[in-house]
């Protein structure tokens, strides 16, 4: 049960826009994040041959003596080493997806052959595209036919009607997700 | 033309390109230091080929340039490999050079033995007798598909190992398939004559392969051995291996499974095995005898089916063992015998059978991969291609 709760708590997390926002920053930020976690690798293994050197510890066990670094504190960083074996696996991984996408992007022969496979699939739906024409050819007629004034009060009216607000809505989403360029 | 190099990889096939990227990534020392010797023009992905025999997909599709496939820093040597000198650290090509190296790698594949069946080689490709195991006759296979108007649709497999154990009965399970949705299956009687005593050798998709079978309405043979085709009277001859008795098979539609082998160079040479295999560790992929040659892939000994697949899992144990054997370091990578056979069920279902040497499942997706579905399918069709040009034969998948 407890495990369910967690899951229904992230997805709905999932859907705040703070926490997609900040996603998609961190999707955007992730070269400099590969980067910086590498330094913290090579900082790592420097660490380990901090350690392992007799006298620089002495040193550093003197310094910490003399400043604030509190327990907590020393906590908090041993946590975040823990993780960095995940850390550093897991952008492993999206490297070299990241790498995977890249050629199949350069492969001119994968593209059209997605392409091609995305035409059969696409026919079932095409059909509901021809018949969305079709409603809108009929939408068309009607509106001609229509005599009747129509007054920016008529489209305010209209506003208000639950089923336009949706439909407004996708608009809003398409043209948001429509590709910058063009 | 040089004449040695670091490491000869013979066979520029999925094993070989795929070790190639990966040894090339691995070690940025060995640009230009890495050779693969192959004669062909051409590179293929071939589990299409079944798809291809089923009119889902275009022959042309499955075909590259071996040029464009051939990773950066590799030197490709248009010649075949005539003999092995592993005393030496040298191989003779078919146009009398010899090339030395430090490290071999073989990689030749599997050849087809279109002899070993009295009367096909003449029959082939003509006269409803097809098979998917070639380029050039997938295409007839959906020709005589698509032709077919009712009768006996004939297929077979032989009793030798071959590559993806699990194509013959594909080809035959979209023929049904294909018949059901052009309304003429009641017309036609499918029959699969297979040397083999089973439908699959692991328990838990024979089962579900059992019930794919008894829905179809399958007619099958089990250790029936095809040994003869007769195209004039449209007659497939078959020995039944239980009592040695020969069963004639009238045909409208014949799909071959031909009789596969070690190729011959390799049969002949110190690598191989008293089987004709390079023998190899079933584990690290190092050959038994030779410490500096490697081998993976269909010529080779590893008691798995031989898939594309399997070696997805061969080659970076492969590369990595070499690497280290290369840097004096002990090997440490392992091959569990890893295969998969997608075995498609119909144009839109599939069931995804993975295991490794001890038979057991291994499944990578998060559900019951013996129920036929058309996810699996799609993954199939749509996605393992371009897993295959884009990710595994550049190294990275
Ligand atoms: C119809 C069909 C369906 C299949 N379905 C699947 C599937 O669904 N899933 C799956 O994982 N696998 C499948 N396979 C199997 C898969 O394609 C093979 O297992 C895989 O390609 C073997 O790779 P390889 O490198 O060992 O040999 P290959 O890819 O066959 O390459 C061998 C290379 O060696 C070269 N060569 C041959 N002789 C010489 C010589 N004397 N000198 C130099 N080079 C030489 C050849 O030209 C060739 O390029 C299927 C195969 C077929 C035919």
């Amino acid at each position: 049960m407890a495990g369910q709760n967690v899951q229904s708590d992230w997805k709905e997390s999932l859907k705040q826009p703070e926490v997609q926002e900040s996603l998609r920053t961190l999707v955007e930020r992730l070269p400099d994040l590969v980067e910086s976690l590498e330094k913290v690798d090579e900082a790592v293994s420097f660490g380990r041959n901090v350690m392992n050197d007799k006298q620089t510890m002495e040193e550093l066990k003197n310094r910490l003596e003399y400043t604030n670094v509190d327990l907590d504190t020393l906590e908090a960083g041993l946590k975040l080493l823990e993780k960095l074996p995940k850390l550093l696996e897991l952008v492993e991984k999206l490297e070299t997806a990241v790498e995977f996408i890249e050629n199949v992007l350069k492969d001119q022969e994968s593209l059209e052959y997605l392409q091609d496979s995305a035409k059969t699939y696409m026919e079932p739906v095409q059909k509901r595209v021809d018949d969305g024409v079709n409603f809108w050819k009929e939408v068309q007629a009607k509106a001609e036919s229509n005599q009747q004034h129509i007054s920016i009060f008529t489209v305010l009216k209209w506003m208000k009607d639950p089923n336009v607000q949706k439909g407004l809505s996708y608009v809003q989403a398409f043209i948001d997700t429509m590709p910058k360029s063009r | 033309m040089r004449e040695n190099f670091k490491v000869v990889i013979v066979g520029g096939g999925t094993g070989g390109i795929t070790t190639a990227a990966r040894l090339l990534r691995g070690m940025k020392a060995l640009a230009g230091d890495v050779a693969i010797i192959d004669p062909a023009e051409k590179h293929y992905y071939q589990p299409l080929w079944t798809l291809v025999g089923a009119g889902a997909t275009k022959k042309e599709s499955t075909e590259r340039d071996m040029k464009d496939v051939i990773p950066e820093g590799a030197v490709w040597i248009k010649d075949a490999v005539k003999e092995f000198d592993p005393d030496k650290n040298q191989v003779k090509l078919a146009s009398n050079k010899t090339i030395s190296y430090e490290y071999l790698v073989v990689a030749a594949g599997i050849e087809i033995n279109w002899d070993g069946v009295k009367g096909l080689k003449e029959a082939i490709g003509k006269g409803g007798v097809c098979s998917n195991y070639a380029y050039e006759y997938s295409g007839y296979t959906w020709e005589t598909l698509r032709n077919f108007e009712g009768g006996n649709a004939v297929f077979t497999m032989p009793s030798t190992p071959i590559k993806c154990g699990g194509a013959p009965q594909k080809i035959m399970y979209l023929t049904d398939d294909y018949l059901r949705r052009t309304g003429i299956r009641d017309r036609a009687n499918i029959i699969f004559g297979t040397a083999k005593p089973e439908i699959f050798d692991v328990p838990k998709y024979r089962t579900a392969l059992e019930k794919v079978i008894d829905k179809k309405g399958i007619d099958t043979r089990f250790n029936h051995n095809l040994i003869e085709v007769r195209p004039d009277q449209k007659e497939a001859v078959f020995e039944n291996l239980d009592t040695g008795e020969e069963v004639v098979v009238e045909y409208d539609m014949l799909h071959v499974t031909p009789p596969m082998r070690a190729p011959g160079f390799i049969r002949n040479s110190k690598l191989a095995d008293e089987s004709g295999w390079v023998n190899v560790h079933k584990f690290t992929l190092q050959h038994k005898e030779y410490e500096n040659v490697f081998g993976l892939g269909d010529n080779t000994n590893l008691p798995t089916s031989k898939t594309g697949a399997a070696i997805r899992k061969q080659a970076p144990v492969l590369a990595e063992n070499l690497m280290a054997a290369m840097k004096g370091e002990p090997m440490k990578a392992t091959y569990d015998g890893y295969t998969s056979c997608p075995v498609v069920t119909g144009y839109n279902s599939l069931v995804l059978a993975e295991f490794d040497y001890e038979k057991e499942p291994k499944e990578s997706l998060p559900f019951n991969q013996a129920v036929e579905r058309r996810s699996t399918y799609i993954l199939k069709k749509e996605f393992l291609p371009i897993l295959y040009w884009d990710g595994m034969l550049k190294g990275i998948m």
